[in-house]
């Protein structure tokens, strides 16, 4: 190997996960064996880091939680609440009426309904994406990153929905959903999606255009 | 190797039958065990002291309520990790949404309060910059190098966790340590050159 390795190689070599022509020019590299023996001693510091304990013995405070009857209702109800707040800001007239009636219900209906509307509204804002009235428009890079990010991190949560959809709590399911939907309220949001204004979009066009 | 870890430590075989089956002190037990372990790997990762204690409450809730379900076919602590490990990452996806508000609301992003804002004071200079530098990393790149680098997990074991494959771990580590030392470098070069020796030997130790 003539070239040096990568950072990444460097690496396998300290975690001794390298292959031979790596090894081989790091035995012969001074500079390379340098970077190894840095590597190895930040690891080396982190390891050194002091363990830092908990300021409060925690456990009494763990212990009257739960006793504390589980307030799954009022968590229910929380999690539909964020269903039609974003439901209700974003896609406002798109959403049924059976959804807006959550809000009044939702403290009594059961995590299998709220889940069927966190996947409904998951659909219905899908839709929005892909729908012919999803302007395009000049976006900054710092927009476009955030577009990035939001698709990202909708990845993540698929990969976990679609890894072990049958081991899911309820209360994990509800959780899922309810980030998927708010992930993709904010991409619509921000793609901009007829019918919404989103508050950014003011800040956008303004710039410049105040003289 | 990095050091054996907290969550390592060796619990005893009839109180953990007697945590697996509810019993609440024997779950204590664990608490007194695991608690500082949990605390420092969910300060580590967040950066925060407020957000640390409230995940190793989070983590030992969840941890009641479900250790029946907890199989044993690796160690408990091992268990308790990945249990506290999935909260940390819970948390951190609701902070993204929150952050993705805040910066669709128009504001800046220079609101989030700075990791680690809460510092300990006895801490020397050179951990100090250590701490530092692993709180001016992006949160993936944290979770990456403090499981790996400090808690031994394999890449493919944190591709796992995160949702992503092992390359994605291995490259993350990289971007870390370059991250690291570039920060590193700079705290360094206003320093001298006896804070220089101090650091290495605290590295070495």
């Amino acid at each position: 190997m003539k070239m040096h390795p990568t950072d990444e190689e460097l690496l396998a070599q300290r975690d001794g996960e390298a292959g031979p022509a790596v090894a081989e020019h790091v035995a012969a590299c001074t500079r390379c064996r340098e970077r190894v023996e840095a590597m190895r001693g930040v690891r080396q510091a982190l390891c050194s880091l002091p363990e830092i304990a908990p300021a409060h013995d925690g456990w009494a405070s763990i212990e009257a939680e739960l006793e504390r009857p589980r307030i799954r209702r009022r968590w229910l109800a929380a999690a539909a609440a964020v269903l039609v707040i974003v439901g209700g800001s974003l896609v406002g007239h798109r959403m049924s009426e059976h959804t807006r009636a959550a809000r009044s219900e939702a403290a009594v209906v059961e995590a299998a309904a709220v889940v069927a509307e966190l996947v409904a509204a998951s659909r219905e804002l899908e839709g929005l994406l892909d729908g012919p009235n999803m302007r395009s428009r000049v976006m900054s890079p710092r927009q476009a990153a955030t577009i990035v990010s939001l698709e990202d991190r909708i990845a993540e949560v698929d990969v976990v929905l679609a890894a072990k959809p049958t081991e899911l709590s309820d209360e994990e399911a509800l959780a899922l959903w309810s980030h998927r939907v708010r992930l993709l309220a904010a991409l619509v949001q921000l793609r901009g999606a007829p019918g919404s204004t989103p508050p950014f979009q003011h800040a956008v066009y303004s710039e410049g255009s105040n003289t | 190797m990095p050091k054996r870890s907290g969550f390592f430590a060796t619990v005893d075989e009839h109180q953990l039958a007697r945590a697996r089956r509810g019993d609440r002190r024997a779950i204590e037990e664990l608490y007194r065990i695991f608690a500082t372990p949990v605390h420092n790997l969910a300060l580590r990762l967040c950066g925060r002291r407020d957000e640390a204690e409230e995940l190793l409450q989070e983590t030992f809730l969840e941890v009641v309520r479900s250790i029946g379900s907890f199989r044993g076919d690796a160690p408990v602590g091992a268990w308790i990790r990945r249990v506290a490990v999935s909260k940390v990452l819970s948390r951190r996806r609701r902070a993204d949404v929150r952050r993705i508000e805040v910066e669709l609301d128009g504001r800046s992003d220079t609101e989030y309060p700075a990791a680690g804002a809460d510092r300990d004071s006895a801490v020397s200079g050179a951990r100090i910059d250590l701490e530092r530098a692993l709180n001016e990393l992006p949160e993936t790149s944290r979770i990456v190098l403090w499981m790996h680098d400090v808690e031994g997990l394999t890449h493919a074991e944190i591709g796992e966790l995160l949702g992503r494959t092992a390359s994605f771990s291995k490259s993350r580590l990289a971007r870390s340590h370059a991250a690291l030392r570039r920060f590193l470098n700079e705290a360094w070069s206003h320093e001298d050159a006896s804070d220089r020796r101090r650091v290495a030997g605290a590295a070495r130790r």
